[in-house]
């Protein structure tokens, strides 16, 4: 059976989810007052898709966060090459992410090319860091004179695809440290004006998992049954996890929908 | 990765000399009176580097930004299905590690990104309560002054 390594629920869901947080920061009123007054971004997020000018403003932000991550001391130096990569790879995500939502606001780009747009990135940014796994790999190979194997590749994949959630939330903040009131006002009205629908499709997308997953369920049942002694257990079992499964998602999905709604006192 | 804890300062103090190194950057390379791009604007972003480790990080992720665009613009030319094209790049990325791989092991590894790819669900909502923890905190320090 071909399985779908793109578009699964939960991988919906979390697009859906990181909107939710990028949302949330846009919201942020306490922060309303840049302390960067420099409109050089402006550029960036004017600058057309995929042109070397945004090639070239994403490469000085990347060694803009590299230096300030080596210049500090309370950084465990150890610690600081994953650290920093990290950041760079979370500080392009919220850039790219937030273009978006510019363009949506200011250029009328269509929700759906967005989404669409949001999709390709992830893709992209996942081939891009295969891609340099394995060329690390290869120099490290060769150095050590040994040939790094794909058993190799997965264990080196495991840390670098994400970014732990403290990260998210120290990028975020330095992300909208940086952005001008020229860029921050347009986009904040309009996400005041779309949160709500936001709200509404990840408890749907959540909905549609919680029901998939009962399903999935139920299909099980007949084969257990089949199975014979012990079977009954079994189902009850996985009745429990399809059952966790959703409370968990609903639950999240309520508490996320809201601490936003919360936010903007909806 | 094991969490480096940042006091509320230190979060500051890494927000504000991003900017202002940032800032420095910006009048050095593209705003400066003979603009840099391209090639020498990367070999002057590596040459304010201060170590071997921190410039070696520095080019490992420019290579790393180079083949997302080089890749994304390959995949807006050629017109095809995302999920088409993200499965067959990353078989090719694969034999290029090992020319022997079988669909099996392309399989592992595309199981393996997928498996990270899961957790952002979880990492999207443990960031959420982390962005508003700082912004409560903010919050409480705006009121206090």
């Amino acid at each position: 059976m071909k399985k779908n390594y793109l578009l699964s629920e939960r991988e919906g869901l979390a697009l859906a989810m990181e909107q939710l947080l990028h949302y949330n920061v846009w919201s942020a009123t306490s922060l309303n007052k840049s302390d960067f007054e420099d409109e050089s971004l402006l550029k960036y997020f004017e600058a057309d898709f995929g042109s070397p000018e945004e090639h070239e403003y994403e490469n000085i932000i990347c060694a803009a966060v590299n230096r300030t991550v080596y210049s500090k001391n309370y950084i465990p130096h150890a610690k600081k090459k994953e650290f920093s990569k990290k950041c760079q790879r979370q500080h392009l995500d919220n850039l790219r992410m937030a273009k978006l939502t510019y363009c949506e606001a200011v250029k009328g780009m269509s929700r759906r090319e967005a989404q669409a747009r949001l999709k390709e990135n992830k893709m992209a940014k996942r081939i891009s860091i295969v891609d340099g796994t394995i060329k690390w790999g290869i120099r490290k190979g060769a150095k050590l004179g040994v040939a790094a194997g794909v058993s190799g590749l997965i264990t080196a994949l495991a840390p670098p695809i994400t970014a732990p959630a403290w990260v998210i939330g120290l990028m975020t903040y330095t992300t909208i440290s940086i952005l001008p009131d020229k860029i921050k006002k347009p986009v904040r009205k309009f996400v005041s004006q779309t949160v709500d629908k936001v709200v509404i499709t990840a408890k749907n997308i959540a909905d549609d998992l919680a029901k998939r997953a009962v399903g999935v369920a139920q299909k099980a049942v007949t084969t257990i049954e089949k199975i014979g002694p012990g079977a009954k257990q079994l189902w009850e079992d996985t009745k429990v996890v399809a059952l966790q499964g959703w409370q968990t998602t609903k639950g999240v999905v309520k508490q996320i929908g809201s601490k936003v709604k919360n936010f903007f006192g909806l | 990765m094991k969490k480096i804890e940042f006091t509320d300062e230190q979060r500051k103090d890494f927000a504000s000399s991003l900017i202002k190194t940032l800032l420095e950057f910006f009048k050095k390379t593209i705003h400066s009176e003979k603009p840099l791009h391209g090639k020498k604007l990367n070999d002057f972003l590596l040459s304010q580097t201060e170590s071997e480790e921190e410039r070696e990080t520095l080019q490992e992720m420019f290579d790393e930004n180079e083949t997302y665009h080089i890749k994304l613009n390959e995949f807006k030319q050629s017109g095809r299905n995302l999920d088409e094209w993200y499965e067959e790049e990353i078989a090719m990325s694969v034999k290029q590690l090992d020319p022997n791989a079988t669909a099996n092991d392309i399989d592992k590894v595309k199981e393996a990104v997928a498996m990270q790819a899961d957790d952002e669900t979880e990492d999207a909502i443990r960031g959420l309560e982390s962005v508003s923890e700082i912004i409560n905190a903010n919050d409480r320090k705006v009121a206090a002054e």
